[in-house]
C-alpha cells in the first residue's frame, strides 16, 4: 500500500481511501479547513449607464466590496447584460470594477447586485482560485445519528471566532457604512486536502443564528451558527381555524390546530368509541344549528383524505358510542375532509332521541388519510418523508435514495417495512423533524445528514449489519488513551413490551404485546430483569409490533458497548453508520476484528477525528458469529414470551 | 574640516576643504557586509494617498494599485491579481495563465513620481525554477524605451530571488520591470508571493556578532496514537533569526538607525532582515520581531555607552 513518495500529500490529485491509507504509511498528512460566511448583499440600480464592454467601472458610495465578490447584474431594458461577474477591482471606497462580458450598446437602467462574502481558515491558504485569509479560529464540528430509541436528531452548533482585530470587517458591523448585522447569514465549513479544491467537502452547512448569534469583542467578531437542517424542526401542523373561513365557529374550537390524518383509520380502533378521527363542528355558533334546524358543519382534517366512511360516525354519549344514519351524513365534500350532519333527521338513538348539535359533542370518523404518491398512503418511511417535505420544507433532493430503499424493503419479514401498516393523527403542535424520526425509529431505522449533507437513513436491522467491514481500525489509528468503551445503560433491557396504537380518542395507545423476554441475559444479570416498554405509537398491527420489540429486545439483551474515542485523519471519510473493524489489544481492551457501527463523527482543523461507535462484540448477527463465553444476544438470541 | 552625517543611508561624508584651491570632495559609504534591513517598501508606489495626478495605470497613488502584469491567470474571486505582490502575505500570490511559462510573463511597477534607487531587491514565495530566467530593469518611461538592466538572475530552490546591490546606486528610475520566464517549470504557471525594493537600513560601522541562530520551526499537529507512534498534520516551516549585537556605541549613527528601525517595524511590521549581504540568502528572514530588543547598557560614562541587545526576527509572526 505504501509508496516511494513520503509525502504523497503534497501532489496528489485525489482524495480518497487509498490516498488516505498511503499517508497514514508515512504517518503525515496536511488536512485543512476553510470557512466562507455570506455577508448581506448589496444591490443598486444603475441609471443610465455608459459602458462600452470590457472593464466596467461601478460607482457606489461605500459599496463595502471585498476581496473574492461577484456581482450579478440585471436588466430588463438590456437583458443580454444579465450574469454574474468577478468583481477584478477595487479602485476605492466608492468605486469598484468588473470584466462585464457583453459588448452591445446598454440602454435604460439595470439592478447591480454584489455577493460578498468573507474567506477564511485558521491560515493564510490557496484552494482551487480561492485565497483563504487566516483569520479564524476553527472548531471542531460533530455529526451524529443521535440517541437509539430516542427521536432526537443532534445538529451541531458552530461557533466561530473571527479575528477582526485591525477592524477590517467594522464596515459590516453596527455604524458600519455596510452595516448588515450577520444574522442568518450563511456560512459553509469545508474540509480537504492543502490547496486541493476538488477534496473538499463541506462539512458544516448552517446559518448564523438570530438570537445571540453574533457577538463581539475587542478582537473578535464570534459567529454562532446552527446547521441548516435545523430549519426542518418546523412545528407542525400550523393551520388553525379561525372565524374568518368559519364565521360560526365556536370558542372551543376557534384557534385549535386543523389536524392531519395519514393512514389507515378504518381498522385496529378504539373499542370504547369505534370510529377514531375526531369531527370538529366549525359552524356551533349558528343560532340555527344551536336551535336544531341547521345542518352542523363537520371538518376532519386540513389535507385530502382518500377516503370517509359515512356510515361510520359515531357520536359518544354516556352509554357509548352510536352510529348516526349515514342518511343524516351529507355534502361530503370532494377532498373527503369536510361534511355536514342533519340535525332531527333520520337517526334515532338507543334512547329513542333525535340528535340535536351540543357544543362539546363527541362526534368520531373513520377515513383513510393522506395521499401519498406511489400508493405508499399506509407506509411509514414514505409518511415521515412526507411530513418533512410537507412541513419541513425539505426538498426531493435533499433526501438520500436510502429513504426509497427502506421504504421498499420487503425482507426479512422482520424488516419488511413495506408492509408494515402506519397511521397518523396529529392536531397537536410537534417539531417536523422529531417526528419524522420517532416514525422511523418505530421500524429501527434512523436518520441522519450525510456526508454529502443529504438526509440519509440508516438501520438497526441485524441482516443489514456488515460482518466483514473492509476499513481497519488499529492501534495506531487510536489517539492516545482516547478509547473509551462504555455500556450505555439506556441501550440495555432483557425484556419489553411492545406498546402501540395511539388513538386521537384518548391520545394514548392503546393495545400491548406480550412481554418478551432473553431469559439468558437475564440469567448472566443475576436473575434481574431491567424491563423496557417500548412504544409504537403509530403502528397498530400486533404482528408488525411483536417483529419490532423482539428485534430491539435482540439488540438490546446483547451487552453491546457504545465506544468514545478519537483517530487519526485516515477516518476522514467515514460516513454515519457505516460499518468497520477494530482491531486492538491495549491492556484490557481486547478488540479482534470486531463490526463496529459508526454513530458520530466529529472534525477538527489539527486533522483529529473524533468517533462514538458500537461494538458489536458480543452480538451476533447474520455472518458474524463471535463465539465469545456469555454470547446471549444478537442474531441468535432466544426471544421468549414471559 | 566638517563632518556631516545623512540621517539615511547611503551615508555621505562631505570634507570641504579651503586652500588656496578651493575643492569639495563626496564621499558615499556603501557595504554589501553588514546587516541590512530594509523596512519601507517604495514597490508599493507612493505612501500617501492623493486622488491625482494618477499613476500609470489610472490608478490614484497610495492605494496600492501600482502594479501590471501582462497577465494573470483568472479566479472566480479574482485572487491572483498582480497587487498579491504588495501584501506582507507571501502566500498569497499573482499567478500567470496556464501555460504562460515560455512567453515571458512581464510585471511593472510605478514607484514614486520622482523614481528611487534601489540597493536591495527581493522575490519572495515564487514557484520558479532554478533554470527560470527573471531580469529586472529600471526606466524613467513606462514604455522602457531605454531601459537598464538590473539585475539578471535564475530562480531559486526555496522560491526566494534577493539581489543586493554591488555597490551604491547613483541614479533613480520610477519604473521597476520584472520579465520572467521559466520554460520547465512543472506547475505550468508562474507565481510570485510578495516583491519588496527599495533602500535598506545599512549598517555602516556596527554590526550583529558572528553567532547568529538560525531556527526553522515545524508547524503540525501532532496525533500520538497507541501504536507507540504518532501521526502528523503537516502546516509547514517557517523560519527565524536571533541576531546578537554586542558593545554597539551609543554615540555611533548605527545605534541611531537601529533604534529607528525597531521603532517602525515594532513588533507588528514585517520587513527584510539580511544579516549577511554578501551570502544574503543564508539568514534572510521575510518577518517581525518577536519583540522589542532590551537594551543592556555598559555606562561607563556619557560618551562612553556600549549597549548589548538581541533581536528575533521570525517569519511565522
Amino acid at each position: 500500500m505504501s509508496s516511494g513518495n513520503r509525502k504523497p500529500y503534497l501532489n496528489a490529485t485525489t482524495f480518497d481511501q487509498a490516498f488516505l491509507d498511503a499517508c497514514h504509511d508515512n504517518l503525515t498528512n496536511q488536512i485543512e479547513m476553510v470557512v466562507e460566511i455570506d455577508l448581506p448583499d448589496f444591490s443598486q440600480t444603475l441609471l443610465p449607464w455608459n459602458y462600452g464592454g470590457g472593464i466596467a467601472s461601478f460607482t457606489f458610495a461605500n459599496h463595502g466590496i471585498d476581496h473574492g465578490n461577484v456581482i450579478t447584474i440585471s436588466s430588463s431594458t438590456s437583458p443580454a447584460l444579465n450574469g454574474t461577474y468577478s468583481v477584478t477591482r477595487i479602485v476605492d471606497a466608492n468605486t469598484f470594477e468588473a470584466i462585464v462580458s457583453y459588448a452591445g450598446p446598454v440602454s435604460g437602467t439595470a439592478s447591480v447586485t454584489c455577493s460578498r462574502k468573507i474567506y477564511a481558515s485558521d491560515r493564510n491558504k490557496y484552494v482551487g482560485d480561492i485565497f483563504y485569509e487566516a483569520r479564524v479560529r476553527l472548531p471542531s464540528i460533530k455529526r451524529t445519528i443521535g440517541e437509539w430509541l430516542s427521536p432526537t436528531i443532534q445538529f451541531d452548533n458552530v461557533t466561530l471566532e473571527i479575528s477582526n482585530v485591525d477592524g477590517k470587517y467594522n464596515k459590516y458591523l453596527a455604524s458600519g457604512t455596510n452595516f448588515g448585522s450577520f444574522l442568518q447569514n450563511r456560512v459553509v465549513v469545508k474540509i480537504g486536502l492543502r490547496d486541493l479544491a476538488s477534496s473538499y467537502r463541506t462539512i458544516f452547512r448552517g446559518r448564523v443564528t438570530d438570537i445571540d448569534g453574533v457577538q463581539r469583542t475587542t478582537k473578535t467578531i464570534n459567529l454562532v451558527c446552527r446547521d441548516e437542517f435545523d430549519k426542518i424542526n418546523q412545528s407542525f401542523p400550523k393551520d388553525t381555524f379561525d372565524d374568518i373561513e368559519f364565521p360560526n365557529i365556536s370558542d372551543s374550537v376557534f384557534g385549535k390546530l386543523k389536524p392531519i390524518v395519514y393512514g389507515d383509520w378504518t381498522v385496529d380502533l378504539d373499542p370504547a368509541t369505534g370510529s377514531c378521527i375526531p369531527c370538529i363542528p366549525v359552524n356551533g355558533l349558528d343560532p340555527n344549528v344551536l336551535g336544531g334546524t341547521t345542518n352542523v358543519q363537520m371538518y376532519i382534517s386540513a389535507n385530502v383524505n382518500t377516503f370517509f366512511d359515512d356510515a361510520a360516525v359515531v357520536i359518544v354519549r354516556g352509554d357509548g358510542p352510536e352510529v348516526f344514519d349515514f342518511a343524516d351524513i351529507t355534502a361530503v365534500n370532494v377532498d373527503n375532509n369536510q361534511f355536514e350532519i342533519i340535525q332531527q333527521g333520520a337517526t334515532v338513538f338507543a334512547d329513542a332521541s333525535q340528535y340535536i348539535f351540543k357544543d362539546g359533542d363527541k362526534i368520531y370518523c373513520r377515513v383513510n388519510g393522506k395521499a401519498i404518491a406511489g400508493g405508499y398512503d399506509n407506509n411509514i418511511v414514505a409518511q415521515a418523508k412526507d411530513i418533512l417535505t410537507t412541513y419541513g420544507g425539505v426538498v426531493s433532493g435533499d433526501f438520500d435514495t436510502s429513504w426509497n430503499t427502506y421504504r421498499d424493503k420487503a425482507t426479512p419479514a422482520v424488516s419488511a417495512i413495506s408492509t408494515f401498516m402506519s397511521r397518523i393523527y396529529r392536531d397537536k403542535e410537534e417539531k417536523a423533524m422529531t417526528y419524522a424520526l420517532s416514525l422511523l425509529e418505530q421500524v429501527r431505522l434512523e436518520a441522519f445528514s450525510g456526508n454529502d449533507l443529504k438526509l440519509k437513513v440508516t438501520s438497526t436491522h441485524l441482516e443489514d449489519f456488515t460482518a466483514a467491514p473492509t476499513f481497519v481500525l488499529r492501534n495506531w489509528d487510536f489517539v492516545k488513551d482516547s478509547f473509551n468503551p462504555n455500556i450505555d445503560a439506556q441501550y440495555t433491557f432483557n425484556r419489553a413490551t411492545g406498546v402501540y396504537n395511539l388513538v386521537p380518542t384518548s391520545n394514548e395507545e392503546i393495545n400491548f404485546t406480550h412481554p418478551y423476554k432473553n431469559q439468558a441475559a437475564i440469567t448472566a444479570s443475576e436473575g434481574k430483569v431491567i424491563d423496557k416498554g417500548i412504544v409504537f405509537p403509530n403502528l397498530h398491527v400486533l404482528d408488525t409490533v411483536t417483529k419490532q420489540t423482539k428485534e430491539i429486545l435482540k439488540l438490546a439483551s446483547s451487552y453491546f458497548e457504545v465506544i468514545n474515542c478519537e483517530v487519526t485523519w485516515r477516518s476522514m471519510l467515514l460516513e454515519l453508520g457505516q460499518f468497520i473493524a477494530v482491531n486492538i489489544r491495549i491492556g484490557s481492551i481486547e478488540f479482534d476484528s470486531v463490526p463496529m457501527m459508526v454513530r458520530a463523527i466529529g472534525y477538527s482543523a489539527s486533522g483529529k477525528i473524533s468517533l462514538q461507535l458500537w461494538s458489536f462484540q458480543m452480538t451476533p448477527f447474520p455472518g458474524y458469529a463471535p463465539g465469545y463465553f456469555g454470547t446471549f444476544g444478537g442474531d441468535t438470541a432466544v426471544i421468549v414470551e414471559d | 574640516m566638517g563632518i556631516f552625517r545623512s540621517a539615511f543611508t547611503p551615508s555621505q561624508v562631505t570634507v570641504p576643504r579651503i586652500r588656496f584651491y578651493p575643492s569639495q570632495v563626496r564621499v558615499a559609504q556603501y557595504n554589501i557586509t553588514k546587516l541590512r534591513v530594509l523596512l519601507d517598501f517604495p514597490s508599493r508606489g507612493s505612501s500617501i494617498y492623493s486622488a491625482t495626478p494618477l499613476n500609470a495605470w489610472s490608478q490614484s497613488p497610495g492605494l496600492g494599485l501600482n502594479w501590471q502584469a501582462n497577465n494573470t491567470q483568472t479566479s472566480a474571486t479574482n485572487d491572483f491579481d498582480v497587487k498579491n505582490v504588495n501584501t506582507d502575505v507571501v502566500e498569497q500570490y499573482w499567478r500567470s495563465l496556464d501555460g504562460m511559462i515560455a512567453t515571458p510573463s512581464v510585471l511593472i511597477c510605478d514607484s514614486e513620481v520622482s523614481g528611487i534607487t534601489i540597493d536591495t531587491l527581493a522575490l519572495l514565495g515564487t514557484n520558479f525554477t532554478t533554470s527560470a530566467s527573471v531580469t529586472v530593469q529600471m526606466s524613467t518611461d513606462v514604455a522602457f524605451t531605454s531601459p537598464v538592466t538590473l539585475v539578471t538572475a535564475q530562480g531559486e530552490r526555496d522560491g526566494n530571488i534577493v539581489w543586493i546591490a554591488p555597490t551604491l546606486q547613483l541614479t533613480a528610475y520610477r519604473y521597476i520591470k520584472i520579465t520572467v520566464s521559466d520554460t520547465t517549470n512543472p506547475d505550468g504557471f508562474l507565481k510570485i508571493g510578495t516583491i519588496v525594493f527599495g533602500n535598506a537600513v545599512i549598517l555602516s560601522e556596527e554590526c550583529i556578532t558572528n553567532t547568529v541562530t538560525w531556527e526553522p520551526r515545524h508547524f503540525v499537529d501532532m496525533i500520538d496514537t497507541e501504536g507507540q507512534t504518532s501521526a502528523q498534520n503537516d502546516r509547514g516551516i517557517k523560519n527565524s533569526v536571533g541576531l546578537e549585537f554586542k558593545s554597539i556605541n551609543f554615540s555611533s549613527y548605527d545605534f541611531t538607525q537601529l533604534k529607528n528601525a525597531f521603532g517602525f517595524v515594532r513588533t507588528s511590521l514585517k520587513a527584510l532582515w539580511i544579516p549577511t549581504p554578501n551570502f544574503p540568502k543564508r539568514f534572510m528572514v521575510f518577518g517581525k520581531m518577536t519583540s522589542m530588543p532590551r537594551e543592556t547598557h555598559n555606562a561607563l560614562s556619557e560618551d562612553a555607552d556600549y549597549i548589548d541587545y538581541s533581536v528575533n526576527v521570525d517569519e511565522a509572526r
